[in-house]
């Protein structure tokens, strides 16, 4: 049961490490005459894959016409870069969209696998500390989780990260923001790993090693994290899609990553007009990425336990 | 413990965590930077800026403020909201009931649609019963975000709905209330979508495993045909996991309804603490909190209770 969680987060950072290499376009490269340009149909036959070029017939209306005589190559073979190809159409601002989606996965990823791999940390300590250590640590501990897994998850980011100045450097923002999700998401990991070691304590290995003379130290890293590997496992898998829609759902509303930086959130909210929507619905291809991965997600850990769903939905 | 008993353990509970809760969302709205006279700073002079904290009672130490919120509490009086020019409590109560409008309705939609279906693939190996779950799995996948982008892109595609808002003019009447029902699809759907699947989910889960359990078995081989079983043997005991998960859905119908407010401009208190943020409104954002706390509470207190009624084991069962 392992292996898949580590196989979707393998995926994932891989994703986020070479997506970016993988777009045909930076990320802010404008083709004035290609706003709102339509997706292009790849053709294949024995010169290769190619696509015919559009040109714009009515800048005000946006129409375009395929010229069939034509033939442009895929932008990974050939850069000409006077005939563009989007494959998943073009933005407002004449920008790839699938260039963008692919530049976007660094940001929204990273933020996600950064934002994990600090709520396990911490959620993993807590949990450790207070089943082990009981008594006072574990009450506090267990109330301000309880506290905290009540509160619906985005009110409470939302309001936190509108309490900082609303406009910050980027390397401020992501620490914001990871900080952010770790301080809300760290309950999730604790309640799990903190019943388990209270329930791995009393068994007889464990008496074996205290008995034995090892140090607390020693019992909870060579005896008892190890028992909680399986549901960290799981968590993490739970964990990354919930901040991947958090990213996407602030940067939506304004209060996530800064415009100029491509991610699905910033993406989206530049798609989600209403006249962007029916003029152009390709510019909402970065729904779709978030589609893909919390679905991956809920495939991989289908029969993982009763607590996965109920633990997606609340991302929301 | 008695059902009285937890009803009132759980009543006091909410009570502390609603004025918990509260106290801290105006802790934080006071620890921001910047106040409802920064917002026009450069329109003032610093006497003017001067006049309207004191009007909103800004300028004093931070504990009176906190002493004198929570007397106006009491009293239902929550202040002025600067953004607005209207007392908070009148705001406040106009915007909660639209987001319990709503909650409502995707709770109520969600559970008629989940729980059967549920029910059906728990209990079926067919291919529809496979149609549907991988319908589920799908769904499931889009959260509100998502589902709420979508509903109001085919919604502006085929102009079946309106795209957002809760009325379009100002109506009186019965002219109100279909105008107000002809909004409602959209951000209801993409509210309850979620949530229907996730129920769907639980309810499979839990009916199959009911099934498992001997004395389906037993009541077949005493001659029930398969649809009583199912329906008056093993649903039942399936629903116990099911109460227990409404406790959670009302944090992430919470969560749920906050987004799809803002995308399909619903005016409900997602909405109104989101815009009382951006604009440094103290009070107005106290006051969300405090409404927000005390509808989180009283949701999943009711949730819990109907719950222990219904399953009378979650009375014996100590907290851990």
């Amino acid at each position: 049961m392992t292996w898949r969680p580590l196989l979707l987060l393998i995926g994932l950072t891989l994703a986020a490490l070479l997506a970016p290499a993988l777009a045909p376009y930076g990320p802010a490269e404008r083709f004035g005459n290609h706003l709102h340009a339509p997706p292009m149909r790849v053709h294949l036959d024995g010169g290769g894959l190619y696509a015919y070029p559009l040109t714009l017939v009515d800048r005000l209306e946006q129409r375009f016409e395929m010229d069939p005589t034509r033939r442009t190559a895929l932008p990974w073979s050939s850069r000409d870069g006077a005939t563009p190809v989007f494959l998943l159409g073009a933005d407002s601002l004449g920008r790839d969209v699938l260039s963008r989606t692919l530049h976007g996965a660094r940001a929204s990823l990273g933020l996600a696998l950064v934002a994990t791999a600090g709520t396990l940390l911490l959620g993993a300590f807590l949990g450790l500390w207070a089943g082990y250590a009981g008594g006072l640590v574990e009450r506090v501990v267990v109330t301000v989780g309880d506290l905290l897994l009540v509160l619906p998850l985005l009110y409470v980011v939302v309001a936190l990260r509108a309490a900082l100045p609303l406009v910050l450097p980027l390397g401020t923002v992501v620490t914001a923001l990871a900080l952010i999700f770790v301080a809300l998401g760290w309950p999730r990991v604790a309640r799990g790993v903190r019943a388990i070691v209270r329930a791995e304590s009393e068994r007889e290995y464990v008496q074996a090693a205290v008995a034995l003379g090892a140090s607390h130290w020693r019992v909870m890293r060579r005896h008892l994290l190890p028992a909680c590997l399986g549901y960290l496992a799981v968590q993490t898998a739970l964990l990354v899609p919930m901040f991947v829609l958090a990213e996407a759902t602030l940067s939506y509303i304004g209060l996530g990553f800064p415009d100029g930086v491509p991610s699905w959130g910033t993406a989206l909210s530049d798609a989600a007009s209403v006249a962007a929507m029916t003029r152009a619905p390709w510019t909402l291809a970065p729904a779709a990425a978030v589609f893909l991965v919390v679905l991956v997600t809920n495939v991989l850990l289908e029969p993982a336990g009763h607590d996965a769903v109920a633990d997606v939905s609340r991302s929301g | 413990m008695t059902l009285a008993r937890f009803v009132v353990r759980r009543a006091v509970g909410g009570v502390v965590f609603a004025l918990v809760v509260a106290s801290l969302t105006l802790l934080l709205a006071r620890l921001v930077p910047g106040d409802a006279a920064t917002a026009e700073a450069l329109a003032m002079s610093p006497a003017e800026r001067a006049a309207v904290r004191a009007e909103l009672g800004l300028d004093q130490p931070l504990l009176t403020q906190y002493a004198h919120w929570l007397q106006g509490l009491a009293r239902f009086d929550l202040g002025q909201s600067s953004l607005f020019k209207r007392p908070v409590a009148d705001l406040v109560g106009e915007r909660a009931l639209n987001t319990a409008l709503l909650a409502t309705a995707a709770l109520v939609v969600a559970s008629l649609v989940g729980i059967p279906l549920g029910r059906f693939t728990g209990a079926s190996r067919g291919l529809l019963a496979r149609a549907v779950r991988a319908a589920s799995m799908a769904i499931l996948s889009m959260p509100p975000l998502l589902s709420a982008l979508l509903l109001v892109f085919i919604a502006a595609q085929t102009g079946w709905f309106p795209i957002g808002g809760m009325t379009s003019g100002r109506l009186d009447g019965t002219d109100w209330f279909i105008d107000v029902l002809r909004h409602l699809p959209v951000p209801v759907l993409a509210l309850a979508l979620p949530l229907a699947a996730t129920l769907e989910r639980v309810q499979a889960r839990a009916m199959a495993e009911a099934i498992g359990q001997p004395f389906v078995d037993a009541s077949r081989a005493r001659g029930l045909t398969r649809d009583r079983t199912l329906r008056v043997h093993a649903w039942p005991v399936s629903l116990a996991p099911v109460l227990g998960i409404y406790g959670v859905l009302v944090g992430a119908l919470f969560s749920g309804s906050f987004v799809v407010e803002i995308v399909t401009s619903w005016p409900g208190l997602g909405r109104l603490l989101f815009d009382a943020l951006r604009s440094r409104d103290v009070w107005l954002v106290a006051g969300c909190g405090a409404a927000g706390a005390v509808s989180l509470a009283v949701g999943t207190t009711v949730a819990d209770v109907l719950h222990a009624a219904l399953d009378p084991r979650m009375l014996e069962r100590r907290r851990r």
